[in-house]
């Protein structure tokens, strides 16, 4: 209604104009920042027999650089271990069934700030498997996520 | 919703100059429109800016523009340099940068005696900046850290289409506005760090953002008025 009262030779231009910044508007409305903050620093981990779930119990899980002990006498088919925000490469040491296998990955970290009042995190991305002594081995997401369901998966007999 | 408003406004200002220019080539030769030499050159500088740096903004720097007449048209040049000292939640921020502006404004007061301006013009921008951020943070099973990151160097590029005014007010002293509407920014930054603000433009993660200069000048007079 605004440019209708101008418009009294050619209206193309003033439609052109109109669409133009009807679709600028919209943009605009969505490009605000919010604070869903979905950074972590765990990897999930699935564990699989062909196409069927394989759940394990196992002895204990360690990760380098922790002296911690995961998963301890636990019956599981997935599992969740973190990476260190310090370094780009950590090992993990599956102690199951008799047998003891490593996987060890690569990843990088990223400085992000979403606005003064989220703050800065980190993100934790491009995961690869550089060395494995499991058999079959598959990044299904490169990126740790809260909202991941998996982010690598393992063949075990 | 105001950046909205603002955003159609200076659209439709724009895009209705741009064909009613289109619409005037149909029109007789005025000797007005067409590129003549220069009379003078504008320098000036942002008073906005200059607030903030004088007052408590975590925002700082300032601007200098140049202007010269090629008849309607006033080939623009802009250099300023903007600092950042911004508390975040979890830690602190900092930006140092400088950037320039190149473009061009065409006068819609063909006639005013004294050249006052109503314009619309563009822009094509460019930054260097570095920025820094330090911040608190905590990994599951790895404790608490605080970490130190930097993005030395980082480029950026972005576009702009201007309006406004250019008053007179006294002998060569001119007051004036630039609204601008600046978008596709585009960031060149060290891996590692994605840049949070460039100076110039604002926060990387607009896609436009709009702009606000409230301009003094002084005109240097080279040539007379045909």
């Amino acid at each position: 209604m605004g440019m209708d009262y101008i418009c009294t030779i050619n209206c193309k231009p003033l439609k052109f104009v109109r669409f133009v910044s009807l679709f600028l508007i919209t943009v605009g409305c969505l490009n605000e920042p919010d604070c869903l903050i979905t950074s972590t620093n765990l990897t999930k981990i699935s564990f699989v027999n062909g196409k069927n779930v394989r759940e394990i119990k196992f002895d204990e899980i360690r990760v380098s650089g922790l002296d911690k002990i995961y998963y301890e006498d636990a019956k599981v088919s997935s599992v969740q271990l973190p990476l260190n925000p310090e370094m780009t490469e950590i090992t993990f040491t599956f102690t199951f069934e008799g047998r003891v296998e490593t996987l060890h990955l690569r990843y990088t970290t990223t400085v992000q700030i979403i606005s003064d009042k989220c703050g800065a995190f980190t993100n934790y991305s491009d995961l690869e498997i550089i060395e494995s002594s499991f058999t079959d081995t598959q990044v299904v997401a490169n990126q740790l996520s809260t909202n991941a369901t998996v982010n690598i998966q393992l063949s075990v007999d | 919703m105001q950046q909205s408003i603002f955003n159609y406004l200076l659209i439709s200002l724009v895009m209705t100059g741009l064909f009613s220019q289109i619409q005037a080539q149909d029109n007789p030769p005025d000797s007005t429109r067409g590129i003549q030499k220069p009379t003078g050159i504008r320098l000036g500088t942002d008073l906005i800016i200059l607030g903030q740096t004088f007052g408590k903004s975590s925002r700082s720097g300032w601007e200098l523009d140049a202007d010269v007449d090629l008849g309607r048209y006033y080939p623009t040049f802009e250099y300023g340099r903007w600092t950042r000292d911004l508390p975040i939640t979890n830690g602190n921020y900092t930006n140092d940068g400088r950037y320039i502006r190149l473009g061009a404004d065409i006068n819609f007061l063909l006639k005013d005696p004294d050249k006052n301006m109503f314009f619309l013009g563009f822009r094509y921008a460019r930054a260097i900046f570095d920025e820094k951020v330090i911040y608190d943070y905590s990994a599951v099973d790895f404790g608490n850290f605080q970490k130190e990151a930097t993005n030395n160097g980082a480029r950026a590029g972005w576009i702009e289409l201007t309006t406004g005014l250019r008053v007179k007010i006294w002998k060569q002293f001119w007051m004036g506005y630039t609204a601008r509407l600046k978008f596709l920014p585009i960031v060149t930054n060290n891996s590692g760090f994605e840049s949070y603000e460039i100076p110039g433009y604002g926060l990387t993660y607009k896609s436009s953002y709009w702009g606000f200069n409230y301009q003094v000048f002084w005109r240097i007079p080279i040539r007379k008025t045909d």
